[in-house]
């Protein structure tokens, strides 16, 4: 036989009305999941973000007019999009004020049918001579070692691996590294030395099923590192007031891009979550005060049996707590799975860099979330099980009959 | 009175789910082109097949389950929904495996979908199969 504890007595409390008890569990575990969900999606676009712009490297990125939203999209989802300009430009910036270094870049985009894999993927050719975006990481990971001009690197998303062959229009390229996994578009880019990708739209003609034709003088973008001590958006101001043609963009404009993509959904998921929230204050505040109610007499003849007032409130106070405890767990454990599960559908269908944060910060929403509905059975059991605690044991029984 | 159990109403109501999956998540879409000139269906487009086979399959056994007269019938069809849960979640993985790329379709929505729908079945299978008697969950219709 078991004992008889607070734990077990609640327990077997809440099975005596198992439906009841599923009804307060379930609305108790939608909004511990959704809120577990928006959070994680929330700081999974954040990590992303930080991680993306690290990799980035460059403090302004300069592309012809009209292309800003296009290559902030490619930025943060990996869409290829191909523009061109002059390469004159970059000598010009390189003149002005408070510029530190630039380099430039030429995009391609890749055949839908490329031969190492499906789906179409940027082409970034990049200047291994003045680059300062990927050139760090080949010094980190790399040894230093330079680049053949068709050695690349590959985003993590191509699934290519290193030593990996790979044909672009014809041309064999070796892929030199992969990078790590940002959550970004750079994930679904492959850097190309600019020497390479210059003989690979060369040759195009006569090895590619489909010929490019970009002008050895023409670039797609140039990536700005301002000198210490200048002004980002003085310089920015500086490129578009100075050079025609051009528009600039800074690495938290991509923060502000993402943000205004974020904040339909996530206003919409955190008010649904907020108002469920309410909702299961205010469900599981009433059924405990109609609970207490209905067992008034069991209650009164267990005071009068000799329980003290304050372990009638523990009592109460454990079936909630028990109660939003296991929602609150079932609801965690369900977001998490399918969060882990759909994680990259999520992204796509929502069109946002996503990168899942780390294991402890996980952990610490998991806990502040558990808190949070065990926090909302307390509040919401405290006035019933304060008044039944509180009432005579006689005019208890009385009542309850 | 005839009472129907509500584990096998479950099962039954996630078998649905599994045969509605395929439509929910949709597999690849395209055709591969083979070395002839044929044109055919990726391979996950078989998964889904399987498994609209394996989920129609489900649902019934979830009603029978639900419907059973006898403890011993109730845990016989509940050992049949585990090997059946099993074979949704071993579909996709081994059985008939979804497209290489892990970027496509299949390997983002469906095959996700479908594990997580198995181990929910396997699991009712598994409790229906080892849960005592006195500890059954039935309701009356």
């Amino acid at each position: 036989m078991k004992d008889i504890n607070l734990f077990n007595l609640a327990l077997q409390n809440l099975r005596r009305k198992p439906y009841r008890s599923v009804a307060i569990g379930l609305c108790v575990a939608v909004m511990t999941g959704s809120l577990f969900a928006a959070t994680i999606i929330l700081r999974g676009v954040q990590t992303s973000l930080s991680v993306g712009q690290a990799r980035l490297g460059a403090d302004l990125v300069v592309v012809p007019t009209g292309y800003k939203a296009p290559a902030q999209e490619a930025f943060i989802t990996g869409q290829p999009t191909t523009f061109y300009m002059s390469d004159q430009i970059e000598a010009q910036i390189a003149d002005l004020p408070g510029v530190a270094q630039t380099s430039s870049q030429v995009f391609v985009q890749t055949l839908t049918n490329a031969s190492c894999c499906i789906g179409e993927f940027f082409l970034v050719g990049f200047d291994p001579q003045s680059d300062f975006t990927i050139s760090p990481w080949l010094v980190t990971h790399l040894d230093g070692q330079p680049l053949g001009p068709l050695d690349v690197i590959a985003g993590d998303r191509i699934l290519l691996r290193e030593g990996d062959g790979a044909t672009f229009y014809g041309t064999n390229f070796r892929i030199a590294g992969v990078l790590e996994r940002t959550g970004m578009g750079i994930d679904r880019t492959i850097y190309v030395p600019i020497e390479g990708l210059r003989q690979m739209i060369a040759d195009s003609a006569e090895l590619a099923e489909e010929t490019l034709t970009i002008p050895p003088n023409e670039i797609s973008s140039v990536m700005v590192s301002i000198a210490p001590g200048a002004d980002v958006i003085d310089v920015a101001e500086a490129i578009e007031g100075n050079l025609s043609g051009v528009n600039v963009f800074t690495a938290s404009q991509l923060n502000q891009a993402v943000a205004r993509q974020m904040q339909g959904v996530m206003g919409i998921t955190f008010g649904v979550t907020a108002t469920l929230w309410l909702m299961s204050l205010l469900l599981v505040g009433l059924i405990f005060s109609l609970i207490v109610n209905e067992r008034q007499r069991e209650l009164g003849l267990l005071r009068a049996m000799g329980a003290r007032g304050r372990a009638v409130f523990q009592l109460v106070m454990s079936e909630a707590g028990l109660l939003t405890g296991m929602g609150g767990v079932i609801g965690l454990l369900v977001s998490g799975v399918l969060l882990m599960s759909f994680s990259r559908l999520i992204q796509l269908r929502l069109r946002i860099p996503y990168l899942l944060p780390s294991m402890l910060e996980i952990i610490g929403v998991e806990v502040g979330l558990l808190a949070l509905a065990l926090f909302t059975g307390a509040l919401a059991s405290l006035q019933p099980a304060l008044s039944i605690s509180r009432m005579e044991p006689y005019a208890a029984v009385r009542r309850g009959e | 009175m005839k009472k129907v159990n509500v584990f096998g109403v479950i099962i039954a109501v996630v078998g649905v789910l599994i045969i509605l999956t395929p439509v929910v998540f949709p597999v690849c879409e395209g055709l591969l082109e083979l070395v002839n000139g044929k044109q055919v269906p990726m391979r996950c487009n078989w998964t889904a097949r399987a498994e609209w086979i394996i989920g129609a399959l489900v649902l019934i056994s979830g009603l029978l389950v639900a419907f059973a007269k006898t403890d011993e019938a109730r845990k016989r069809l509940n050992n049949q929904v585990v090997f059946l849960g099993l074979a949704t979640i071993l579909t996709p993985l081994f059985i008939i495996p979804t497209c290489m790329n892990p970027e496509m379709a299949c390997n983002i929505g469906t095959k996700p979908a479908l594990i997580i729908l198995g181990v929910v079945v396997t699991g009712l299978g598994l409790y229906g199969s080892f849960l005592p008697r006195s500890n059954a969950e039935v309701v009356s219709d």
